[in-house]
């Protein structure tokens, strides 16, 4: 079967630890990461999903996991199928290869280095075609259900004898995704590597640049396509900013949550929209019962707002929240276009660095995890300087 | 409606009270204000009393006035506004008075912020002010509120954090010979522009401390003040001001609308201007507010309250002192206790009986602002030689 892709878009966090590998800010989350890739496919390409695959090897939660929210911040009906799959760079592969036109393929890494990839398939000039799939049982490296950091098996030798070796067999791979540039380099000289992820994304990072042969690797497992062609990727990568070392707030303390609340705000608030007023315009932002213009009572529908805004007024808190990473930005934005104004977190720049008057975007992030539940709503990430 | 005169007022020294608990300090301050009543007061005289307090300790609120003052046998109401809740109870307490269906009222304030851990106190006051589902995940905290608005003004109008170090070096030098203040002692400029950041423009010593404490007043209808003084002080005008809750619903952050409201209520029921105020005290929770709040009561123009700082007519011997006391900055800042303090300093200031006394002080303006400054309440009296 020959899968056509119509759209591609990748997307780097904007932090970077100390060996140089993006990492994902404090806000971001396998859902937002998510998103972001996918909102770069840009809205004529999103109006013809019918179908999400979102493939990681972490993802955010095994109970309580939220493709509502991917669908409402995509703008995409809640009833489209969303199908979460645990895989890394062959499972990504694999998923693409039996996509069906409308199919939304998203891989998602978020841990170093971090990235984010997502392929529509669809009539486009890319084409991909299963060449072959290998499946070793090599698992150096395992994260029982519950523990919070992997479980390696040390014996590198181990891992690219018995494992990569065989995975990679003897395909003539025009490109590797999966593994670390460096083993790439030794295992199949000549072949490309894919140097900004190494997991789940990494499949979508090389359709981007690579047309031949693609083999995606995961221990003794692999799976490859022929590609061919090209079609135009939307690359988000801002300049890294330095990451410190954790994000976990000085003093922990939980945030005091009110589900009901969230869940009452939550298409506007996620799926970014203000209340209009059918009898007098008046939009609201959060929307509102009563229209404060008219007086009119449930008048207002949902309409969607604009997602590029700039600096209203900027505030730094330097002192320790409980239960927050600091320093951070708040900003009141205007929001583009409307008379409406924001209050958003500052987000994927240094604190302190947003200045009054300065344009950026709304972007879905984690705005806080309260009583253990993430909490999504819109920050504002100033504009890069150029 | 009757004229209303304040005939007793006290309170006990504020600060880190960990020796008194809620009932201990509404007691002592009762005892204080009954105390200061020139020809005295029986309790059963009083006819009602309203309680200030905006956030519940040790139980329910009204009950524990009733129950710690020996008030068993007369409505108590609490009132809760926000830091302007000392003059907004002040202002329901009059209307009872005002109106002829008690004769004396009793209106005390207190708050006890350190009776609980410093993170699970954190989160508790932030819920009594912030949007559940909109603002409270952000960490919008009370410095970071007002701070909003302060940058906005800096921007506007070209004040430095050098005028808002100003309001502090003034305010500390007036507290630091007031026995009741929290913090008597005098700082510098250089202190307070070097101070760690609590969020920008805001250093350390811009912020009120922690304080607990509690004050009243006893207010009477004319047709009795006789009995109980001959130096009464004249409540003429009281007013409550709101504005919307969520910053970026705020016309204009360069404003404090709220405490224009307030203070265009109490002026009218008075009927003076601006220009009668001999004496103020002016809500100064962060010393950017202090400054902003001088042209939302009319003590000057647009954009000029920077000038005023600079030319020191806030300060005692200038034009028209602000803060004798010391104001929330060095005197202290238990919210529900504030309103009814400032009273406590303006009773004795009008009557020359004051610690900082301004010299023939005969009118006097008190003023809370709160909440995510969307109430404020500003009261206007009256000495005996007015
Ligand atoms: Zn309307």
């Amino acid at each position: 079967m020959i899968v056509q892709i119509a759209a591609l878009s990748t997307y780097l966090p904007a932090w970077a630890d100390a060996r140089g590998h993006r990492v994902p800010g404090p806000d971001e989350d396998v859902t937002t990461l998510a998103v972001a890739a996918a909102t770069g496919l840009g809205a004529d390409a999103l109006a013809t999903v019918d179908r999400i695959v979102l493939v990681t090897r972490r993802p955010d939660a095994t109970l309580g996991t939220f493709p509502e929210i991917v669908l409402q911040a995509l703008g995409l009906d809640p009833g489209t199928p969303v199908e979460e799959r645990l895989g890394g760079a062959p499972a990504t592969l694999d998923a693409l290869l039996s996509a069906a036109p409308g199919t939304l393929v998203i891989g998602v890494d978020p841990q170093a280095p971090a990235a984010a990839g997502a392929a529509l398939a669809g009539p486009g000039g890319l084409s991909i075609e299963r060449a072959d799939t290998v499946r070793h049982s090599v698992p150096v490296r395992s994260r029982a259900a519950g523990d919070t950091a992997d479980r390696v098996y040390d014996d590198p030798r181990l891992l690219r004898e018995r494992g990569w070796k065989r995975a990679l067999g003897g395909a003539d791979a025009t490109v590797v995704a999966g593994l670390p540039v460096r083993d790439v380099g030794k295992l199949v000289p000549g072949a490309d590597a894919v140097a900004e992820a190494v997991e789940a994304a990494a499949p979508i990072l090389a359709l981007a640049h690579h047309p031949g042969l693609l083999v995606a690797v995961e221990n003794g497992h692999s799976v490859s396509a022929q590609v061919t062609g090209s079609v135009p990727c939307a690359a988000t990568a801002r300049t890294p900013n330095p990451a410190p070392p954790t994000w976990e707030p000085r003093t922990p303390a939980e945030i005091p949550a009110s589900l009901a609340s969230y869940e009452r705000a939550l298409e506007a608030k996620v799926g970014w929209k203000a209340g209009e007023c059918r009898e007098c315009g008046e939009r609201s932002l959060p929307p509102r019962a009563r229209c404060l213009s008219c007086g009119g009572m449930e008048t207002q529908d949902l309409v969607a707002l604009p997602r590029s805004a700039a600096v209203y007024s900027v505030v730094t808190v330097r002192a320790p929240v409980p239960g927050k990473h600091g320093p951070y930005s708040l900003a009141v934005v205007d929001i583009a276009g409307t008379s409406l104004r924001t209050l958003a977190a500052v987000t994927d720049a240094e604190a302190g660095t947003a200045r009054i008057g300065d344009p950026g975007a709304l972007v879905l992030r984690r705005v806080a995890v309260r009583a253990g539940i993430p909490d999504y709503g819109y920050a504002f990430q100033p504009e890069e300087q150029s | 409606m009757r004229d209303v005169a304040i005939v007793g007022a006290g309170m006990i020294p504020f600060g880190e009270l960990f020796d008194q608990g809620i009932k201990d300090m509404v007691a002592r301050a009762f005892d204080a204000t009954l105390s200061s009543v020139d020809k005295g007061m029986r309790p059963d005289e009083i006819g009602a009393a309203w309680f200030s307090e905006v956030q519940s300790v040790d139980g329910f609120p009204a009950g524990l006035l009733a129950d710690a003052c020996g008030l068993g046998d007369i409505p108590v109401t609490r009132v809760e506004n926000a830091c302007a809740s000392g003059n907004d109870a002040l202002r329901n307490a009059l209307y009872a008075v005002g109106g002829g269906y008690v004769d004396v009222a009793l209106v005390l304030g207190t708050d006890k912020v350190r009776d609980t851990s410093a993170s699970s106190t954190f989160w508790d006051w932030m819920g009594t002010n912030r949007d559940s589902a909109w603002d409270l995940p952000l960490g919008l905290i009370s410095p970071a509120s007002f701070a909003l608005h302060v940058a906005r003004y800096m921007h506007e109008f070209g004040a430095t954090r050098e005028h808002l170090a100003m309001v502090a070096v003034k305010n500390h030098h007036n507290g630091a010979t007031n026995p009741y203040a929290h913090l008597r002692y005098e700082v510098t400029m250089e202190q307070v522009l070097a101070a760690p950041m609590v969020v920008e423009p805001f250093g350390l010593l811009d912020c009120v401390p922690q304080s607990d404490g509690a004050a009243a007043v006893l207010i009477a209808g004319r047709d009795v003040v006789d009995r109980y003084t001959d130096r009464p002080v004249w409540v003429r005008g009281v007013g409550t001001g709101m504005d919307r809750v969520l910053h970026a619903e705020k016309a204009d952050l360069s404003r404090f609308p709220a405490t224009a409201k307030a203070a265009k209520q109490a002026f009218a029921m008075a009927g003076i201007g601006p220009e009668r105020i001999d004496v103020a005290e002016v809500h100064d929770c962060f010393t950017g507010v202090e400054m902003m709040t001088y042209e939302e009561l009319g003590f000057c123009g647009r954009g000029e309250a920077p000038r005023l700082l600079e030319r020191g007519e806030t300060s005692i011997g200038g034009r028209l002192p602000v803060n004798p006391s010391g104001g929330l900055k060095s005197k202290g800042h238990p919210p529900g206790a504030t309103g009814l303090a400032q009273c406590t300093e303006l009773f004795e200031q009008l009557r020359g009986e004051a610690v900082n006394q301004v010299d023939g002080a005969r009118w006097a303006l008190a003023h809370n602002v709160g909440g995510p400054t969307a109430v404020a309440a500003v009261t206007v009296l009256a000495g005996p030689d007015a």
